[in-house]
């Protein structure tokens, strides 16, 4: 039967030495150096897609930065102005202050160059009405007194006039 | 040459396998060589290089998805080699006069061959399951799940090799036979429908080949495997 069949144990021990002898060397020159090289190529697509992942991963990094800074930027910039308005409102109200201040003390001024000068005037009347009361009287007593007594005379006057309080 | 080659032995396979044996290996060395002289990953080889590239990314992704990618990794040179050395031998029956031509004859279609390929992947599912449960406990995975089934898993160890050898013997032995005898009849047009058949045929049976080794090798791999780690606890 194995001999119908066409078995023949030359043919099959070639055909086993045939067959590992091109397994080894399908293996050393193509299956090895092919898959190493694909292997390689993998990695090297993989590392790609890795590298470009960390490229994307720092710029994001970056992009979060700036806007941080950004944000802070602008705190600051809100800050520095509410900063600025609140010294120029103090500094307007300290000006605002110190001219009624002033203002004031110019009214207290005008007030006592007033009341200096209504007081001259006031000396400046008295006397002169002195003179004319003086002359009032003499026209009446029709008769000269002398200095002393005139004087005299005057002064009784003036301090009646006085307190009959006719300078209010 | 080819009286010198009967007058030692040779045999018209033994002959073509040889052929082929050389061809395949010249090719290897010069797609290797081009590969190691462009050398860098980027810069793309001669179309030697590219088309071997593409056939072993192709095979091996092929035997990932059927072994996985431990057991492909590692013994994916032999169920690779069976794949193009069986469609080799397949398709050298459909070159002119093959049948007729001294020293011109399918490997595959002469028993013996098929049956060399069966005994070494016989030999390499025992060894490669001995080679991954570290021992030979690997023989346990005859009784599992249960004892007395180990008599069909026994039994299958050799049904196995014996399916493979038969199947590709009888598939080839029996197209080239139809080819042969309409040839004989009608030399012109009458073979050409069984020739266009027997293209598929050829990859056909080298697919199942190489499939069925990948299956028993990825069935040995994780037998081991699973033994080694129940041993461990």
């Amino acid at each position: 039967m194995i001999e119908a069949l066409g078995i023949d144990l030359k043919e099959l021990l070639f055909a086993i030495a045939n067959f590992l002898i091109l397994m080894t060397v399908l293996t050393k020159f193509l299956y090895r150096p092919f898959l190493n090289m694909l292997d390689k190529r993998k990695q090297s697509i993989q590392d790609a897609f890795d590298n470009a992942e960390a490229v994307n991963r720092r710029a994001d990094e970056k992009m979060n930065n700036y806007n941080a800074r950004i944000a802070n930027v602008e705190a600051e910039a809100r800050e520095i102005i509410k900063d600025a308005k609140v010294k120029a409102d103090r500094q307007a109200g300290a000006i605002i202050s110190e001219a009624e201040n002033r203002a004031s003390e110019m009214i207290i001024q005008a007030r006592a160059e007033i009341e200096r000068d209504r007081s001259l005037a006031m000396e400046e009347a008295k006397d002169q009405i002195a003179m004319i009361a003086i002359m009032a009287a003499e026209k009446i007593i029709e008769k000269e007194l002398d200095g002393e007594a005139q004087t005299q005379i005057i002064d009784n006057i003036l301090e009646e006039a006085g307190a009959s309080g006719w300078q209010n | 040459m080819i009286k010198f080659l009967y007058s030692i032995g040779m045999t018209d396979a033994m002959i073509t396998s040889s052929v082929i044996t050389i061809v395949l290996s010249a090719v290897a060395i010069a797609g290797g060589r081009a590969l190691k002289k462009n050398g860098d990953v980027k810069s793309s080889g001669g179309k030697l290089q590219t088309a071997l590239e593409i056939a072993v990314e192709k095979l091996y992704n092929f035997f990932e998805g059927i072994m996985g990618e431990y057991a492909c990794r590692k013994y994916f040179p032999l169920v690779a080699t069976i794949f193009i050395y069986i469609l080799c031998c397949n398709y050298s029956g459909l070159l002119p006069m093959a049948g007729h031509f001294p020293g011109l004859k399918p490997p595959t279609s002469s028993i013996n061959f098929p049956m060399g390929i069966a005994v070494v992947v016989f030999f390499a599912t025992q060894i490669i399951g001995i080679r991954e449960a570290h021992g030979i406990r690997f023989f346990k995975h005859l009784f599992q799940p249960v004892a007395f089934i180990f008599p069909i898993m026994f039994a299958e160890q050799f049904v196995r090799p014996l399916s493979l050898t038969l199947r590709l013997y009888g598939n080839v032995y029996g197209e080239e036979a139809v080819i042969s005898s309409f040839f004989d009849m009608v030399p012109l047009l009458l073979p050409i429908p069984m020739q266009v058949l027997s293209i598929l045929m050829g990859a056909v049976q080298a697919l199942v080949f190489s499939l069925l080794t990948a299956i028993y090798i990825g069935e040995a791999v994780e037998a081991g495997e699973h033994l080694r780690k129940d041993s461990h606890h």
